[in-house]
């Protein structure tokens, strides 16, 4: 695989440019019943709205980008407990314990208030947004004191993996010589929106930005 | 009788959103892994044939970039 014959792709696997989130068959993927009855099902709503998310593409054959370093994570504000989103992916090639994909923290949504209570002195890796919190060596070890398992999600062709978005997880490249495509879902209850988000999204999706809010 | 198991029912069935509060729920499907678990697989979300249709798009997307 070729570097000059690709698009950008960092080495998490996330195409971010190109505006490759509104491509069509990326538009249907999100709008396939089984995936969007998942959410409704979770919130008990059918007034939903979709993020207009990252696509994720990891090639077997690639020594060119830097090493993927485990990057665990929460996407929310350690600051707002309780459940508020979850988070999905489209999984469209065989993806089993060595082909790299998601791996999660079972049963991490449930401990997080004590954890973040625990570990509020702990120094903050920076982040973009404070909807996005890093687990830091410390953060990992108090996981692991608890007990938690961290587990490679396996799934195959036109499975939906969901997760609570208080649940640690990161992304790990492939070990084989299967490429890896996923399309990320993510709905919230439009309720769950001020008027200003809805404003922002729709002036998002006419200028066709990549939003993950 | 009959009104208390309809109002069990009912309380088991529509208690509005998912709390994801990490306790053994009955929904008999993904959802109680959800809520134990903090994620679940929802597996055939898309029908096969299908989604191997979206992999080949995205095979084409990439290479046609």
């Amino acid at each position: 695989m070729k570097k000059d014959k690709l698009p950008v792709v960092n080495e998490k696997g996330m195409i971010l440019h190109y505006g490759v989130t509104h491509e069509k068959w990326v538009w249907d993927i999100r709008s396939e019943p089984g995936v969007v009855e998942a959410f409704e099902k979770v919130y008990d709503d059918t007034d939903l709205i979709v993020s207009f998310d990252v696509v994720n593409v990891g090639f077997a054959n690639r020594e060119d980008l830097p090493e993927n370093k485990p990057w665990p994570h929460q996407d929310q504000d350690p600051a707002k407990p309780g459940f508020r989103c979850l988070q999905g992916l489209v999984n469209l090639n065989p993806c089993g314990p060595d082909d790299g994909g998601l791996n999660v923290c079972k049963g991490g949504h449930r401990l997080s208030e004590q954890f973040h209570k625990d570990m509020a002195d702990e120094e903050r890796i920076p982040a973009w947004t404070p909807e996005w919190y890093g687990y830091t060596e410390n953060g990992m070890k108090w996981l692991n004191d608890k007990g938690l398992e961290w587990i490679k999600v396996c799934a195959d062709p036109g499975d939906l993996i969901v997760w609570d978005s208080r649940t640690p997880h990161y992304n790990v490249p492939t070990q084989t010589t299967q490429d890896r495509f996923a399309v990320y879902t993510c709905f919230m209850p439009v309720k769950s929106a001020t008027q200003e988000d809805l404003i922002r999204k729709k002036n998002a999706f006419e200028s066709k930005f990549t939003l993950n809010t | 009788m009959a009104a208390t198991t309809a109002t069990t029912t009912s309380v088991a069935r529509s208690t509005g959103a998912m709390k994801l509060d990490g306790e053994v729920t009955n929904y008999g499907d993904w959802r109680d892994d959800l809520n134990r678990d903090g994620y679940a697989v929802i597996k055939g979300a898309i029908p096969r044939l299908r989604a191997d249709g979206y992999s080949d798009k995205f095979y084409s997307y990439i290479e046609g970039l």
